[in-house]
């Protein structure tokens, strides 16, 4: 009995630490890239939006998963277990292959598989959950459609985020004098605190959700109280956020990093805010999957996007709901997207977005299927 | 000045999505459809037009 209750302490532990670390290179990529703030106290800032974020919306979703999708009572201590390993070793797939993996959707996957197992499945919370899964994306890929094709050359253009070199504020304590620094200002300040402020909101969402993904099993066995659960799940985010993130925050390549600052806000602020909603809902959904489909609809906006000279000109006026094909010398327009600036000279790429989706719809249904064969022989 | 509202393609596609996420929540709000079937349903249709504007027709 002990043994096994240590045994699913440490594999929630991994599941969290692993959440954490990938969380907060999504959540403080833009930050720590921009420098606004350091490693290390990126990893604070996500400790302390991830127990606000799980402690307050995240219970909802450790009520469902825990005990709605199936009966507390089914989830013995080895019962959790196994689920628990089935969402780490989803984690450590995805971690090897790269693409984006939805915690969520195997741990959903895996209980599901439960359940059937034991015939206690409840299809009502099921449907209802898989029914956010399909308005969650579309949701995500319409806000990015719409800003990346109406609006995103403008908000670019309106919201310059300019930064000066040396230190930000000018504090000598013997003084007691506090200022901005050489070269800073106000705007800086200001653009700085929203950037870094959007950062905390995407961590608040990332504890929201995340937060049932590492002990929710465990909950629902009652071997652990929801606020003792709560506490470990963050706690081990936060080790992964000190430790694991410092590589996550180096390599380039994690979707959100990738983006121009300005597009990561965008999609920072939409993805989060679908994902805090679903979860304030008890809905487990996941983060990473709202984030690239944002992603995905913005580049896509973006790339069906071609500027008007017209539209320069009227400055002020609102721009006519227009894109035609461009002459060639019309290209040099303001407000083209410089392709310098893009990682891939290619707003889009569907054949990538193809694999992805096809990753995501897989993983729950092989997550469910294996946890079913599991349980079956038990 | 005479507003030129002419939609192409995109738009369309844009607008399309928008209006099937509408409807199935607007349902699930205000009829005794259950909110998340509402809103599911709309999404099915939202995800037909966001394959079609991606993988039939997308941009270059």
């Amino acid at each position: 009995m002990e043994l096994i209750l240590l045994l699913g302490v440490l594999a929630a532990a991994f599941v969290g630490i692993n959440i954490g670390g990938s969380s907060t290179g999504v959540a403080f990529g833009p930050s720590v890239g921009s420098k606004l703030v350091s490693k290390p106290g990126a990893a604070a800032l996500m400790t302390v939006f991830a127990l606000l974020g799980g402690w307050t919306v995240g219970r909802n979703v450790v009520e469902t998963m825990g005990g709605k999708i199936v009966p507390a009572s089914q989830f013995s201590l080895t019962a959790s277990v196994i689920i628990l390993f089935f969402i780490g070793l989803s984690l450590l797939i995805s971690n090897l292959s790269g693409v984006p993996a939805s915690t969520s959707m195997t741990a959903v996957g895996a209980i599901a598989g439960l359940g059937l197992a034991s015939g206690t499945l409840n299809w009502q919370v099921m449907g209802v959950i898989l029914s956010w899964w399909l308005v969650a994306p579309s949701v995500a890929f319409l806000a990015g459609g719409l800003i990346g094709r109406y609006l995103y050359v403008h908000l670019d253009h309106l919201f310059r985020i300019h930064q000066s070199d040396g230190k930000m504020f000018d504090v000598d304590i013997r003084d007691r004098s506090f200022g901005l620094g050489e070269g800073t200002s106000y705007r800086e300040v200001l653009s700085s605190a929203f950037v870094l402020s959007i950062a905390c909101y995407m961590a608040f969402s990332a504890g929201a959700s995340n937060v049932a993904n590492a002990v929710a099993p465990l909950v629902g066995s009652q071997v652990i109280s929801m606020n003792i659960g709560i506490l470990l799940a963050v706690g081990a985010m936060s080790i992964g956020g000190f430790t694991i993130a410092r590589k996550t925050l180096d390599t380039v390549g994690d979707g959100i990093t990738d983006l121009p600052l300005m597009a990561a806000l965008v999609v920072s602020v939409v993805s989060a805010s679908i994902i805090t909603m679903l979860s304030s809902m008890g809905i487990p959904a996941s983060l990473a999957i709202s984030a690239t489909m944002c992603i995905t609809g913005l580049g896509w906006g973006r790339a069906s996007r071609t500027v008007k000279a017209s539209e320069v000109i009227m400055k002020g006026e609102k721009p006519p709901l227009k894109a035609s094909a461009l002459q060639s010398t019309e290209k040099e327009s303001i407000g083209k997207e410089d392709p310098d600036s893009l990682p891939d000279k290619r707003l889009f790429r569907p054949e990538v977005i193809a694999n992805v989706v096809m990753f995501w719809i897989l993983t729950p249904v092989i997550s469910a299927g294996l946890s079913l064969a599991v349980f079956l022989v038990i | 000045m005479v507003f030129d509202l002419e939609l192409d393609y995109y738009d369309k596609i844009l607008g399309g999505i928008s209006f099937s996420l509408l409807l199935g929540l607007g349902a699930g709000f205000l009829t005794s459809l259950p909110l998340p079937y509402g809103a599911g349903a709309g999404a099915a249709v939202a995800i037909v037009l966001i394959y079609h504007g991606m993988f039939r027709n997308g941009p270059e």
